[in-house]
């Protein structure tokens, strides 16, 4: 099975998981869609490795869009169900954001949400009961320098392309193992890894012409 | 940010200003991935749109009434050996809101439109 292929069928199963127990029309007709829309792709663009890293990277960062989707469509009028659905907004808003940017946008957002995290992590900490609160302030802690190694290094590979990927690699690669059941974030850290080692190839071939390489030439401007 | 009852967000305005500037495909007709790649090579956007936020702003603009959908004959999808697609094409309401909101960018006010 080719990488496409297996892009393919891990889209399905979340569409066919996320439209479970929807009203029946509603729930056929996103499968129907998303199967129409990957087909679509794959029949315009070929079955190749970068066609899966776009297919891969148009379900990442959808993920927050669908599940506000799906509870718009459920009808949610709970307290949880309209924070669940304000915080999912406010992840649609970065995968627009990110979409619009292209993969330097992923790799930014993916450094914005563990900084985030850790730091929500950390600030909780004075009104968290779990016992294991020594163990949460590393785990934020690391969230937080994961975030700042991957922003820094996405800065750098232009620059200095080894330090970069390493530092991008440090930040990402672990926490991508140890979160390898989320799907989507071991997914992100692919997609964000093979950017920046494209980019840092980049760099290697312009100084081998005799050029040099524009500092940041495909990072966002502004944030 | 919360945004105003009605008003139209960028990724709403830049599929109305797609499907009728670039034109869409039949009968001004549209699906999914075909105004995704628009967007993409009109350079509104830097990579395809993502699935879930392509398919929420389209399920937005229907029932909104911006955009007007169809599936097509199954009979056809059949004959080509692909799945059917939904088709969308922009209503007289979408054409009124994207030209409110050209109109108000134009003259330097936040878009906002009010689709019935």
């Amino acid at each position: 099975m080719n990488a496409s292929r297996s892009v393919t069928s891990a889209v399905l199963a979340w569409t066919w998981f996320y439209t479970r127990g929807l009203n029946e029309a509603v729930r056929d007709a996103r499968r129907d869609e998303i199967a129409s829309d990957l087909f679509e792709q794959r029949a315009a663009e070929g079955d190749g490795r970068a066609v899966a890293a776009s297919m891969a990277l148009r379900w990442a960062l959808g993920v927050p869009a669908d599940l506000a989707w799906r509870i718009e469509e459920s009808g949610a009028r709970t307290a949880p169900g309209r924070m669940a659905a304000a915080v999912l907004a406010r992840g649609e808003a970065a995968g627009r954001w990110a979409s619009r940017r292209g993969l330097p946008g992923l790799t930014m957002v993916l450094a914005a949400l563990y900084g985030l995290g850790g730091a929500l992590v950390i600030i909780t900490l004075p009104v968290n009961n779990n016992p294991e609160r020594g163990g949460l302030a590393v785990f934020g802690a690391w969230l937080i320098v994961a975030g700042a190694l991957i922003a820094w290094g996405a800065r750098l590979v232009a620059g200095r392309p080894w330090a970069g990927m390493l530092a991008v690699f440090a930040g990402s690669a672990p926490l991508a193992i140890l979160l390898v059941v989320t799907v989507i974030v071991p997914v992100a850290t692919l997609v964000v890894l093979s950017h920046t080692v494209a980019r840092a190839r980049r760099v290697w071939r312009d100084r081998r012409h005799g050029g040099f390489a524009a500092p940041f030439p495909d990072l966002p401007s502004h944030p | 940010m919360r945004r105003k009852p009605g008003a139209l967000l960028p990724l709403e305005v830049a599929i109305l200003r797609t499907a009728l500037t670039l034109g869409a495909g039949d009968e001004g007709e549209f699906h999914g991935y075909q105004i995704a790649s628009q967007l993409r090579d009109g350079g509104e956007s830097r990579t395809l749109t993502a699935h879930g936020t392509l398919y929420k702003a389209l399920t937005r603009m229907r029932k909104a009434g911006l955009l007007s959908d169809r599936w097509e004959d199954p009979a056809t999808a059949a004959a080509e050996e692909r799945p059917r697609r939904r088709l969308y094409s922009v209503t007289a309401q979408g054409v009124a809101a994207l030209r409110a909101s050209e109109r108000d960018q134009a003259t330097g006010f936040a878009p906002g439109v009010q689709p019935a």
